[in-house]
């Protein structure tokens, strides 16, 4: 007993070891050896760790934006949050849970495919991932409950969403031409959902947005790492200019001019986004095989839920045109937050606006032709945005990773899951 | 030993599963070779003797002599084996000469 209780407080606390042997279990089950498992498990844990000193760092990256954030709007919130002070214990606190809730939540689906209707499997891991850890931080945060019924239920929410989110998206999949035999297992699905109710309702799907041709020179904003390090020095660059230059000298930058300062920052911003999607694809390279092994062994018949980059290539105006507008209405609101002297400082989390502003379009598109893919698109910015900001209160230690990955269903399912933990008592 | 790799935009997705199609492929020909996934931002083609990835990021490859495999499809599982072994032979052949 003593023995037991000695490995579950020394060793299975250190979510490492919980990765571990996830990957373990997994490529056990896909009856690999020894000698593929072993550098398999170091290089998922390898990545488990950058996604977390990323995660963290990339936190006290952004620090500055907060003060030119607070600084232009004058925010004086009494309880104004420090994106600073949630750093020290970012995937730690939680990521025993979080590895946890991620298998389990798996196996949920899994058995809700195999027993119900609902045949569909979700094989983005890496969405349900961090979608895990945010669950696994609104009990965490929110509730009193202990690790084991706290893996449970998390487990059990998990499998719902990656079911019905699967579910309702194959609905309105339907007119997006490129998605036979398939559906979307991915984050964006309520804003999914929005794009094609207004893209159905006040657009016209005859005005196709794919017959106008955006110049090929714009391509580029597809390297996701260049695009994002592009926009981020453009970001401190404008606010620096708000703040006034000699103001961000001395406060800010350590004597920096704006230009030198925004540059250098959109770099370090680039650099640590892609430490962290690096780390995603160690992590996940080993155990994604294992997913779709279970899968193809327990659910043959399953529908799969894939990732939205599936669709780019048939729709690439919609891609550059959501996310561009989806990056608008994100940058609109984080003004408005700032104007409103909300007292979390938010502003828009790149990755997701560029995966979800583009799979917005091109649903808002299949509805709705142009206007559909616009005003869908507008409305993900916006649902991204004010949502992120109802979020990073509730979530804790995971705030710095939610500032950087909160797609659309974080956005829109964890406040509503937090508020409703809180208004239960938090029991 | 064929060394493959497969790109999208940030080679977390879509290129992790082109990845395991392509295993599967080499694995049911019995035959040997490696396969990564990666980015477009960071991969170098050179370093290896096939690439598979969608026809916008094939444009946006640097010049290389690896064989360029274009697919638009990518739940085409049989299309992928095709260009695949074709591009395989190609690399047998010119090896051979």
């Amino acid at each position: 007993m003593k023995i037991l209780l000695y490995f579950i407080n020394n060793v299975l606390s250190q979510p490492i070891f919980i990765i571990g042997i996830v990957v373990i279990v997994g490529m056990a089950a896909e009856k690999k050896s020894w000698d593929k498992i072993l550098p398999s498990t170091l290089k998922a844990i390898i990545g488990f760790t950058m996604i977390n000193v990323g995660g963290q760092t990339l936190g006290t990256a952004l620090l500055p934006l907060q003060l030119m954030i607070s600084r232009i709007f004058r925010v004086k919130a009494p309880n104004l949050t420090d994106i600073g002070a949630t750093q020290a214990s970012s995937l730690a606190s939680i990521g025993t849970e979080m590895a946890l809730i991620f298998a389990l939540g798996f196996l949920v689906n899994i058995l809700l495919a195999r027993f119900t209707p609902l045949k569909f499997v979700h094989l983005s891991p890496h969405v349900s991932f961090f979608f895990a850890g945010m669950i696994a931080a609104l009990l965490k945060f929110n509730t009193k409950l202990t690790i084991v019924p706290l893996v449970l239920i998390g487990a059990v929410i998990l499998g719902l969403y990656m079911t019905l989110s699967c579910a309702y998206v194959n609905i309105l999949i339907k007119p997006v031409k490129g998605a036979d035999g398939f559906t979307l297992g991915h984050s964006s699905s309520s804003g999914l959902l929005v794009a094609s109710i207004l893209g159905k309702f006040l657009g016209n799907k005859d005005h196709d947005l794919e017959k106008m041709k955006i110049p090929k020179k714009l391509n580029f904003l597809r390297e996701m790492t260049i695009a994002l390090t592009i926009v981020m020095t453009l970001l401190f660059f404008f606010l620096g200019l708000f703040s006034g230059n000699g103001w961000i000298m001395q406060n800010v930058s350590g004597g920096k001019d704006i230009v030198v300062f925004s540059i250098t920052k959109g770099v370090e911003f680039g650099m640590w986004i892609t430490v962290i999607i690096t780390g995603v694809r160690m992590m996940l390279a080993e155990i994604i095989p294992a997913f779709h092994g279970v899968a193809d062994k327990l659910i043959p018949n399953a529908k799969p839920g894939l990732d939205v980059p599936l669709l780019f290539p048939n729709y690439p105006t919609s891609v550059i045109v959501g996310f561009l507008c989806s990056l608008t209405t994100g940058l609109i609101g984080m003004l408005i937050l700032g104007a409103a002297n909300y007292p979390v400082i938010v502003f828009p989390a790149l990755i997701p606006t560029f995966f979800t502003g583009a799979v917005t379009a091109i649903f808002g598109n299949a509805h709705g032709g142009t206007r559909g893919a616009i005003l869908g698109s507008c409305a993900n910015g916006f649902l991204l945005i004010f949502g992120q900001a109802l979020l990073l209160p509730l979530v804790g230690s995971f705030a710095p990773i939610m500032r950087i990955l909160s797609e659309t269903d974080y956005c829109v399912y964890g406040p509503i899951l937090g508020f409703f933990l809180k208004a239960i008592g938090g029991a | 030993m064929i060394k493959i790799v497969t790109v999208c935009g940030a080679g977390v997705g879509s290129s992790m599963m082109e990845r395991l199609f392509t295993q599967q492929i080499l694995d049911g020909e019995n035959i040997e070779g490696v396969v990564d996934a990666s980015d477009i931002g960071s991969v170098d083609p050179n370093s290896y003797d096939i690439v598979v990835t969608t026809s916008d990021f094939a444009d946006q490859l640097s010049e290389t002599k690896a064989e360029v495999i274009r697919i638009n499809n990518l739940m085409d599982k049989d299309y992928l084996k095709k260009e695949l072994l074709a591009a395989i032979a190609k690399i047998n052949q010119s090896e051979e000469n």
